[in-house]
Formats: C-alpha cells, structure tokens, sequence
C-alpha cells in the first residue's frame, strides 16, 4: 500500500507537461455543438415497468414508471432520514418495488441517470486542467470514484440478481426529458442548467413531439450552478444545502457588487452563452472553491459558518442573485431570436432557482415549465421517461403528473404508530374543521397526508401549516419550531380560484410547485409570508390536486376570509422532510408544533405531555 | 522560400508536440487507472451500499 501511495506521488508530480496541455488547449468557452450520436440506449422490445435510478453524487432517487404512468417516485433521504443522501437508494428502490407488488426481476429495464466512464473522463480532465492544485482529487476522490461509483451495474447485478437490461444516459437529456415528457407543450425549448453533470453545465434541447434533440451545451469550468454555489460557500452556508438561503438572503441587500461579478468574474455573450474566469476559482479543492484572488477581487471578507452576517455579505447575495437573473435573460432572449420559440422547459439545480424563474417570465413573457424535483433526483424519472418514449409511435406522449408519489401510509398502521409509541389520539371525521380552528388560534399544526411529495418542497402531504396573518408567525416559526435563519421567509399556499386576487400571476392558470416568486397583492394580509421585497413563493392548490388541503384552507377561509396559509416544510433544521408517521411523531416532539394531524388522526401537543 | 520552410516546419513541430503531449497524457492515464484499479479503497462505513434489509 506504501509502494502504492508512493507511485501514485510520483505520478501526479509527472502529470506537468500533459496538464499544461490541457489548460492551454481545453478552455472552450462559449457553446459547444453536440458531436457523436445520442448515447441514451434504445432497448428492441418495449420495455412496460422501467425503473429510473439517480444516485451516488447527491440527492438519489427512485422512479417507476409502469405501462406508460408514473407509479412511483421518491428520495432516499426521505426513507434513509439522511438529508441529501447520495448512497445507491436502497431503500427507495424496495419502496418501488413494494408499492407496485412486483420484484424486481419483473422490471423491463433499469435506466440510470448518466453515465459513469464519461464522468470519470471528466475527473481526468479536471485532475489535469487544474494541477497542481487537484491532487485531493487525484489521490483520494478519484480512487474512490473508480471503486465505489463507477461500477453501478455491476453493483445492481451482484446486490440484486437482476439479469434485465441496465441503461445509461447523459446526465442533462436525463433533466430534460423529466422537464419536456411531462410539460403540456407540443415543442418547446429546454433549458437545462446545474453545476455540472458529466461535462456539461449548461444544455439546451429542442422538444418536438416524441423528441429531444441536443442543441449545444456549455462545458465545465463554466457553469453557473458552480458560480451561484462558491458564492453560497463564501456566504458561509454549505455547498449544495445554502444556495436557496443565498436566494432568501438576496432581497435584504443590493446588488452593489455586480459589476464586479459581471465582466471580470462571469462574461454574458452576444449569443446567450456565457463563460467564467477560471482563475477565481479552486473547483477542485474540496475545502475552498474560491481562490484568494477572488476574494481580494470582491473586496468583501468570506463570512465562516456561524459568523455574523454584514450588509456587504447581503449585497453581495443580491449581486450573485441579479447576476444570475442576468445571465438566464440573456441566454433565452438569444434563444428566442434564435428560434423564435417562447415555451421553455427548465430543468437542473439552477432551476430551482423561484427569483430567476420569475424574472425571465418577466422579462420575456415566455411560457415555462418546471417540475418540482428539477435538482439531480428528478433525473431518476428523467432517465425512465426517456426510455419509455424512446419506444413511442406517431402519437406525442406525455405523462400524466403529480407531485404526490411516494410511500402510502394505511390508516391502520397509523394507528398501530400511535398505539406503539403510547401517543394519546383522536380521530375525526371534520378533521379539515379542526386544524383551520386551529389555526385561527394561532396554533402551529403539521400534517401527514398520502404520498409523499416528489422534489425539495413541501406540497401539503407533510406540511407545517400556520395562520400567515400575522407577521410575527415567520418568526415564531423560525424561532421555535424549524431552528433556522431570521431571514428566511415562509411560502404560502393559496386556494387556485383566489390566486389572482392575493398574487401577481405571472400569466399562469395556476403554479403548483412553489417554483416562482409572485408579487403579493395583499401584503397586508399575508404578512407572515411575504418577503422583505413584496414577493412570495406561492404554491396553489385545487381540489383535484390535494383535496385534504384544499379542504383546510377552504375552512380556513370561511373562518377569516383569507384562502392563504403559511406551508413549510414538516421537518427539522437539518434533517429531511418527514416520510412515516413515526418520522412525524418524533419531528412532532421534538419541537414546539402545537398539533399533528395524520390523515384524520390528530395529536394534540398539550394533551399528550399531559398524558405521557 | 526560407521563410515558407520555416512556417511548414514550425507547423510540423508544433503538430509532432501535441501529438507527443497527447499520447503522453494517454499513458499517464492507462498507468493511473491500473494504479487506482489495483488500490484496495475501502468504503466508509456510511458509505456501504445495499446494506439495508431487503423484504
């Protein structure tokens, strides 16, 4: 093993010449068109259940999709209860297979999300482009890669005896074709941007019927994912968690520093591209992404974990914040003169993004569409769709959808919980009456409804629900129930036929998803969730779409008037969105929620410490 | 004349480099990948995959 590490030494201090090639001869800016065919594979015989696998790089997940519906679909995180879990989904996959009655040697196929050989081509080119800074990666996380993540199909073989097809696509068609199979439009442009994937960190397509063709993409080390997530790793928040807490943390400053980002640190081209100044940042250093030059650069000190946040850290959020906007208006305003084309499909951690979502629909009055788990676990349904249609006739298929997509919990084991756990409980048949009484009493009431919600927000399957009257509620719910920043507003939800009257619309029926921030129209009645520039995350709700919430905000409002709650996430700081009801319980405890709500069982805070 | 020789035998050499750096680095490569192939890696325990119970 000595021997070992001492010839590896030796050969990363080799790699000079072969990498001062590549840093003179790799920097291509700007897009690149697509080269070689397609390498998603096209199985002979229709595949009827495939499952979709994303894993091993953060956020895996598991989809089924089964006689052209998507059955199933759901993170790891949310069964293994570690947030951002990257490990194979193990878990998820045997939730898949149970819900659906079926094992796994009835599976078609298994399609995973990208392709592991042109990954690891990557990491070379990244050892070499960026020694001799990149030794971390040469010695440690490349071996590691090579062993552990790379052998996948081996890994699903020996593990589970499957002895069916095993298919890998590209990491960014796997985005798009989550984004385009389940949009309502016929062509479309899609827009697919991330920190990185395999090479690629920004990919556009062009959707026609049953098609998705590469147009051209930008390589690494452009990418402004990567951008937006040095920032959030100067602001002091961690890499791949705190990017959405530098979007919250953008509206209390001013985007005083932008002209120190645009121009020197990221180029917005004629064409819609953009490029970045590879020399401000350290990619390849897992401690620190930002080299000190960009720092001195800025002009504004990187603020550790936990340490104060100044207004300079604020302004240089809403720099990051506006740069970004900047970038994603000037690239679809190339695309539309381009081709002339104003239905968009978003796709991609960048996508997550609500502010830059809201500004280019703004902007460019163009028709979007995103689905809710747009970051990398969404790539696992992606990659199924993707070779469901690959199998299409003439027809355009599209997939029917909805969030609600996980494990189902009966009511029986619900009670069997309680019953466990010795929890006092009471079941109601006017179980939407209670919890909006109580919400008119200021009480905070989470519930569990259903399937678990498919993507990073929660939409009213395990919520936390409050009276977004009030002001004071954001803090209250900062404070004592989630543990989190001051600064880091709630959403809402509201009833889809009251939208339009609560908030700027944004020329959509309705906005599902929580994917867009919406001007408030009534700030003075929604108070607890507009943020401090007049926006709000807005997610609408109709009673096809969520009955069980529908219902609440529907009493709710016959009590104050108002079809608007506060809806956040039923989870603590740190830890995944609750799955189970025993995940439920523990949350419940462990914090100052006042009731809990399990389908129509409901748990009283107050009466259980009494009891118990 | 010279100077036409000069430019194709500056083109020559220029192209003789690359292909050298390039079938260097394509070495360098085949004996890094045998390298980190023969290394036992071990997996962090939270790491290990597939560990969950399966019904």
């Amino acid at each position: 093993m000595l021997r070992q590490a001492e010839e590896l030494d030796a050969l990363y201090w080799s790699l000079g010449p072969a990498a001062l090639r590549r840093r003179l001869t790799s920097r291509r800016r700007g897009w690149i068109p697509p080269h070689g065919s397609a390498r998603t594979q096209r199985l002979e015989k229709r595949p009827e259940r495939v499952l979709g696998i994303s894993c091993h790089y953060h956020d895996s997940a598991v989809c089924l999709v089964e006689n052209g519906q998507i059955r199933f679909a759901i993170h790891e995180e949310r069964l293994s209860r570690r947030k951002h879990d990257s490990r194979f989904p193990a878990m998820a996959l045997h939730k898949a297979l149970e819900s659906s009655g079926i094992t796994i040697d009835e599976i078609d196929q298994i399609a995973f999300y990208e392709d592991p050989e042109l990954k690891f081509d990557r990491i070379w080119f990244q050892i070499l482009h960026d020694w001799p800074d990149s030794k971390g990666l040469f010695a440690e996380d490349a071996p590691y890669f090579w062993h552990h993540r790379r052998p996948v199909e081996r890994q699903i073989r020996e593990n589970y005896g499957y002895a069916g097809p095993i298919t890998f696509g590209e990491h960014h068609r796997s985005h798009a074709a989550s984004a385009f199979y389940t949009s309502p439009f016929e062509r479309a442009l899609v827009v697919t941007i991330d920190g990185i994937g395999e090479y690629e960190t920004a990919v556009v397509h062009l959707g026609e019927g049953n098609t998705l063709r590469k147009l051209k993409s930008i390589h690494f080390p452009h990418s402004l994912g990567l951008l937006y997530s040095v920032i959030t790793q100067y602001l002091g928040f961690e890499v791949n968690e705190g990017e959405y807490k530098v979007m919250g943390l953008a509206p209390y400053g001013g985007p005083i520093y932008l002209d120190r980002i645009l121009g020197p640190v990221l180029q917005l081209h004629d064409d819609g591209s953009f490029s970045l100044t590879p020399s401000y940042f350290t990619f390849s250093d897992r401690r620190r992404h930002y080299h000190p030059r960009l720092v001195e650069h800025l002009g504004v000190p990187p603020r550790e974990p936990g340490e104060e946040m100044t207004q300079a850290h604020r302004d240089l959020a809403a720099s990051m914040q506006k740069a970004l906007d900047l970038a994603l208006e000037n690239m679809l305003r190339a695309l539309i003169a381009e081709h002339g084309i104003t239905d968009f499909c978003f796709a991609g951690g960048v996508a997550l993004n609500c502010t830059a979502n809201a500004h280019v629909i703004r902007e460019l009055g163009i028709r979007s569409h995103i689905h809710p788990a747009a970051g990398d676990a969404g790539t696992s349904l992606g990659a199924a769709l993707d070779a469901v249609v690959a199998h299409a006739g003439g027809d355009t298929v599209r997939f029917e959808f909805t969030p609600y997509l996980g494990v189902d919990y009966s009511p029986a084991s619900v009670e069997q919980t309680f019953e466990v756990n010795r929890v006092p409980h009471s079941r109601t048949v006017a179980v939407a009456g209670e919890v909006a009484r109580r919400l008119v009493d200021r009480q905070v009431v989470a519930i569990l409804h259903g399937r678990d919600e498919w993507g990073p927000r929660a939409l009213g399957a395990r919520s936390i629900l409050a009276d977004a009257r009030a002001p004071e509620m954001k803090d209250h719910l900062n404070a004592k129930i989630k543990f989190r920043e001051e600064f880091r507003p709630f959403a809402p939800v509201v009833m889809e036929e009251h939208y339009g009257e609560y908030f700027e619309t944004l020329g959509m029926d309705a906005s599902p998803y929580m994917l867009y921030t919406h001007r408030s129209l009534k700030p003075e009645e929604t108070g607890a969730v507009t943020h401090t520039d007049g926006t709000s995350r807005v997610q609408t709700v109709s009673a096809v779409q969520n009955p069980y919430l529908y219902a609440i905000l529907d009493e709710f409002r016959r009590m104050t008037g108002v079809p608007v709650l506060i809806n956040t996430s039923f989870n603590l700081k740190g830890e995944p969105i609750v799955s189970s009801p025993s995940d439920a319980l523990r949350t419940f405890f462990d914090s100052g929620i006042d009731c809990l709500t399990v389908e129509d069982f409901v748990v009283d805070k107050h009466g259980a410490e009494a009891a118990g | 004349m010279r100077t036409l020789a000069r430019v194709i035998f500056g083109i020559a050499a220029t192209g003789v480099a690359l292909v050298g750096f390039a079938a260097g680095e394509a070495l360098l490569r085949r004996r890094y990948v045998r390298l980190i192939a023969s290394l036992d890696v071990p997996q962090d325990a939270h790491e290990d995959i597939i560990t969950y119970p399966l019904a």
